[in-house]
């Protein structure tokens, strides 16, 4: 325990050198050895603080004098700390300085602490200060954004003043408990290009949060309620043009409707399929599933329309192709016939065609051959005996 | 029981059916035809959409399931690029496909390559055949290749490829009209294009005879893709053709109507009544447009209920676009923004027009809600976005509810496309609930029924519940938890919104939660704490651009959190970032250099360790504290450590000798 407080006692000692030494400069005393502003601070940072300035003092000479320096000295100490390095490189990827964006969260965290004690300079000054980082943050965003160093200065101030204009009517809402955020979306959206209008809700933000304490939580708004004494909108007297009793043309180009009701369909799609079965329905469609009800007859192609009898009852063919009705060829081919109609891989019409060739090849000739062949081997079976 | 009712019943129809069975004869009915999809609709209409697990085209790994809008859209795209290269690589190169032996042979599996224009046969055909298949571009280019090699091209042809020119301006069809591609046609943006002056479309109406149909296709696809030198050519054409006795189709006469003022559409439509032509639901869509051009309010509501009162007179019943119409246009515009509003004669004007809008929403709900609604324009499913943003502005819950089962209900056929327009929807509608309810039970319920699945989790919606929750008087640890949770994923834990979940957390009155809440809680906190720092020791050179150094009053946040949940080891190793110079200098800083611990939250630590007689715990408080506190505020405190807690004389020495150096 006694180590550790020794060692808390050591670093005690050098944190308080720094803080002491920390505290002369933040007094302004030592003006000699600072950097001019102009060195540390781009112009148009500055400029955006001489904008500031006017804005707030438009009149009071020595107060914006010294809202100036303030916020100068300000900006000197934090370029100092976080910005020397992305100043030198300017690439983009420095420009989006995180520890900007934290320490704008921290001058938000400290400006909503010191409500307890609320000085009103001090948490004018906190807002101030809020507002230049906010300008240099925005200023930031909008060059990441694509939009030039010249476009980009003179979006943020806008923005930022547009946003603290806006803030400031919200404020003002809020108290009055009028408070219409979807309102603002839908002007904001007429009035500003998408990216202007990313860099305005990033502004309004960082804005709301700076001016946390104001922002009041107020009740639900006042819901507008339907008027039953309002003028109808279905019971009103019609254009009078058409006459209900007349008959009238259907004198369109066909084609164009058609197209327009394909592509409201087609906008009606969503974003395909919700469940499983609407997929297989696309598939289905696509023809890239089997059709229900699943069978092995699915795309047969010319089969589709060959009846079974073709296949299996094959002996009616054999009479007409002068094959004897009965003796050793007539029991052959009922054997041919047999094994064909059981052949799923073979197309009628080739099954008749073996028949065919078979009736062929048993011509007379043959079949008097086979006769003669099948008496003289009966006749060697019954000598056998 | 029943199965014997059952067996019983069987029985007795067989019975009755043998004894009736001589008298009547019995007929199989044949069997219905169904088409290869009927089953299918049957079993998807009866199971619908999972209410429980993210959107079907997400349904994949869990970790993968984006809870975003961003997200969804990201993931969405990545899949439907994937599946078009996957396409282009076995349309291009189908021999490294080649084992392909399936019967029977699935042409949707072997997609192949357009017909090139430049490559193709130049006959009547060919261009058929690209007509037939909306290639625009492509059947221009055969078209001016076939005119340039002196290939004849019949009057009908040349009339199929000036109907295709017209209707999409000779350009490809655009992104909301591609069928197989939803990513593309949802987010894909198209310009918005004017006509194509001089183009494929000018050239074959000039060749083309000028028919009714042929002035009525031009005049169309002007006024579709108008702008003001359009327009004139249009009402130009139009007059020609009258005078030559000529008769446009309704098409052109729709075109015409949208794109003038109410009192010359009036006598567009005098004029085809006068010619006898029939008017279809577009017609009255474009009076509704052109009566949306009036600039007072009173013009435009009389317009408006003259149109829908003709609609209701002849029988063409208004389609969601037509309402559409006139719920975006009924309001002054001027009106809706809060600062135009700047006295109280536009506040009352404002009030009285919503109320209007208001009443007859009521009327069209009430309308559309018992009939079956299918989509009749492109625009349709706009109107349920429309609707709830008015019922937004009129903070009217009851209405945007009814609304909203509509919508849901099973006789509408009309959607809004899920990631985009019904996300919004749905985002408002809960937003609504939320400001207008006190009951946190009911908005737990909706949100944890809406979030993510049907609304992205994001900044607004999350501020807004953190809000209600610190504004009302009841805590609600299952609604907080799942907004931290949903707000993880989301990546706000960075951001102004992680510090409002750590301030949430620390208003958890923890003896309030049961044993299983209290874990949760332990959980979460471990969780946050540890992407937190996890977070901020991104100091490598590739990571950096994700880091988020921690920030003094974060570290004294999280400490009070760790100490909560009984870690408060952890919470002074995280406390002694702080008094670490290293830590926040130099490449490998993860502390931010700027900034003050929370001074709240470093009485709590103190009195904590105080209360644990925790000598070094106070004594490490006591110097962040000293950070910002001079000598007067230091006494107390220390004095308070010599009373509570067992301090040696050597200890008691330091300590003073501390507060005595420093400053008054």
């Amino acid at each position: 325990m006694l180590r550790n407080l020794c060692s808390v006692a050591v670093r005690l000692g050098s944190r308080r050198q720094q803080q002491l030494l920390s505290s002369t400069t933040s007094g302004g005393d030592d003006e000699g050895k600072r950097p001019k502003p102009k060195d540390v601070i781009d112009e148009d940072l500055l400029k955006a603080i001489d904008g500031v300035a006017n804005n707030i003092h438009p009149q009071n000479g020595t107060e914006k004098k010294s809202l100036k320096n303030t916020l100068i000295n300000r900006l000197v100490a934090n370029e100092k700390a976080s910005f020397d390095a992305a100043s030198a490189s300017a690439s983009s990827e420095i420009l989006d300085d995180q520890a900007l964006i934290g320490l704008l969260a921290d001058v938000a965290g400290d400006a909503k602490v010191e409500r307890k004690i609320p000085p009103k300079s001090a948490q004018l000054r906190q807002e101030k200060r809020g507002l230049v980082l906010l300008r240099k943050e925005i200023f930031y965003q909008a060059v990441q954004s694509g939009f030039t160093t010249e476009e980009a200065r003179v979006k943020s101030e806008t923005i930022v003043n547009d946003a603290q204009q806006k803030l400031i009517e919200q404020r003002k809402a809020l108290l009055n408990d009028v408070r219409e955020k979807a309102e603002q979306e839908e002007t904001e959206q007429t009035e500003r290009s998408e990216k202007e209008q990313k860099l305005f809700a990033t502004a309004l933000e960082f804005m709301e949060k700076i001016y946390k304490d104001d922002i009041i939580n107020s009740d639900a708004r006042k819901p507008v309620l339907v008027d039953n004494d309002a003028v109808k909108l279905f019971q009103q007297r019609p254009l009078g043009v058409w006459k209900k009793n007349e008959n009238y043309e259907d004198f369109s180009l066909g084609f164009w409707n058609k197209w327009d009701q394909r592509a409201a369909v087609i906008a009606n799609g969503s974003f395909g399929p919700t469940n499983s079965f609407e997929e297989q329905i696309e598939w289905t469609s696509k023809g890239k599933q089997w059709e229900y009800p699943i069978d092995n007859e699915f795309k047969m192609g010319d089969e589709a329309n060959v009846s079974f009898i073709d296949h299996v009852f094959l002996e009616r063919h054999l009479p007409s192709l002068g094959i004897p009705k009965t003796g050793p060829i007539a029991h052959f081919m009922h054997l041919v016939c047999v094994g064909l109609s059981k052949n799923p891989y073979m197309t009628a019409a080739k099954k008749r065609e073996h028949l065919k060739w078979f009736a062929d090849y048993f011509n007379t000739e043959k079949q008097k051959l086979v006769h003669k062949l099948h008496e003289q081997e009966q006749i060697a079976a019954q000598n056998a005996l | 029981m029943i199965g014997r009712i059952g067996l019983g019943r069987v029985i007795a129809r067989n019975l009755s059916s043998t004894e009736s069975g001589i008298a009547q004869k019995l007929t199989i009915q044949p069997a219905i035809e169904r088409s290869p999809t009927e089953l299918l609709n049957a079993l998807s209409e009866t199971v619908g959409p999972d209410t429980t697990a993210p959107h079907f085209a997400y349904i994949d790994d869990p970790i993968t399931i984006p809870s975003t809008q961003t997200a969804k859209k990201t993931y969405f795209m990545a899949k439907e690029f994937g599946k078009r290269a996957a396409r282009e690589l076995a349309t291009e190169w189908p021999t490294l496909f080649a084992f392909d032996r399936d019967q029977p042979r699935l042409p949707a599996f072997r997609p192949q390559h357009l017909a090139d224009p430049l490559q193709v046969d130049p006959t009547e055909k060919s261009l058929l055949s690209i007509i037939e298949s909306r290639e625009v571009q492509d059947a221009c280019i055969l078209y001016e290749r076939m005119r340039s090699e002196n290939v004849d091209v019949s009057e009908k042809v040349q009339l199929e490829l000036f109907r295709l020119v017209a209707y999409y301006n000779s350009s490809n069809v655009p992104f909301a009209e591609w069928e197989s591609w939803a990513g593309m046609r949802n987010f894909g943006e198209n310009d918005h294009s004017v006509w194509n002056s001089g183009g494929v479309a000018d050239l074959l109406f000039e060749t083309l005879p000028k028919t009714d149909e042929t002035v009525s296709i031009m005049i169309s696809g002007l006024c579709k893709f108008s702008d003001h030198s359009s327009m004139e050519r249009a009402r130009e054409l139009y007059k020609e053709h009258r005078a030559a006795k000529g008769k446009i189709h309704r098409e052109a006469f729709n075109g015409l109507i949208g794109s003038s003022s109410f009192s010359v559409a009036r006598k567009l439509i005098q004029e085809m009544a006068a010619q006898k032509i029939s008017p279809d639901v577009f017609t009255f869509n474009s009076l509704l447009t052109a009566a949306t051009k009036a600039p007072k309010f009173e013009d435009r509501m009389k317009a408006y209920t003259e149109v829908i009162g003709e609609m209701k007179a002849i029988g063409v019943e208004p389609a969601l676009s037509s309402y559409y119409i006139i719920i975006k246009n009924l309001v002054d515009s001027k009106l809706l923004d809060n600062e135009k509003r700047d006295n109280e004669e536009k506040n009352a004007a404002f009030k009285r027009q919503l109320t209007v809008a208001v009443s007859w929403l009521d009327e069209i709900l009430n309308r559309i809600s018992t009939s079956k609604l299918t989509p009749v324009t492109s625009s349709c499913n706009l109107f349920f976005a429309e609707a709830i943003g008015l019922l937004y502005r009129a903070s009217n819950e009851k209405l945007a509810a009814k609304l909203l089962s509509i919508y849901e209900s099973k006789s509408n056929g009309v959607k809004m496309p899920s990631f985009t327009i019904e996300s919004i929807f749905y985002n408002r509608y809960l937003q609504l609930v939320i400001e207008q309810t006190a009951s946190l039970n009911k908005i737990y319920d909706l949100y944890t029924s809406m979030v993510p699945r049907l609304v992205g989790v994001n900044n607004t919606l999350s501020s807004l519940i953190y809000r209600k929750i610190s504004t009302s008087s009841d805590s609600h640890w299952p609604l907080l938890r799942r907004v931290i949770i949903d707000g993880i994923t989301a990546g706000q834990i960075s951001g102004v919104l992680g510090e409002e979940m750590r301030k949430k957390l620390s208003d958890v009155q923890l003896h309030a939660l049961g044993t299983s809440e209290r874990e949760q809680y332990t959980s979460l906190v471990q969780k946050l704490v540890a992407v937190w720092i996890e977070i901020s020791q991104f100091t490598e050179e590739k990571m950096r651009r994700l880091q988020r150094k921690l920030s003094p009053s974060q570290i004294s946040e999280c400490a009070l959190l760790l100490t909560r949940i009984g870690e408060q080891q952890k919470a002074y190793e995280l406390l002694e970032l702080l008094l670490d110079e290293n830590a926040s200098i130099g490449e490998e800083a993860t502390v931010h250099p700027k900034g003050h611990a929370r001074p709240w939250a470093m009485a709590e630590l103190f009195e904590d360790a105080l209360r644990q007689k925790d000598t070094f715990g106070a004594a490490t408080c006591l110097q962040i504290m000293s950070l910002t506190a001079n000598r007067t505020k230091l006494e107390p405190l220390a004095n308070r450590i010599f009373e509570k807690c067992n301090v040696n004389p050597e200890q008691r020495r330091i300590i003073e000798g501390f507060v005595r150096l420093r400053p008054q």
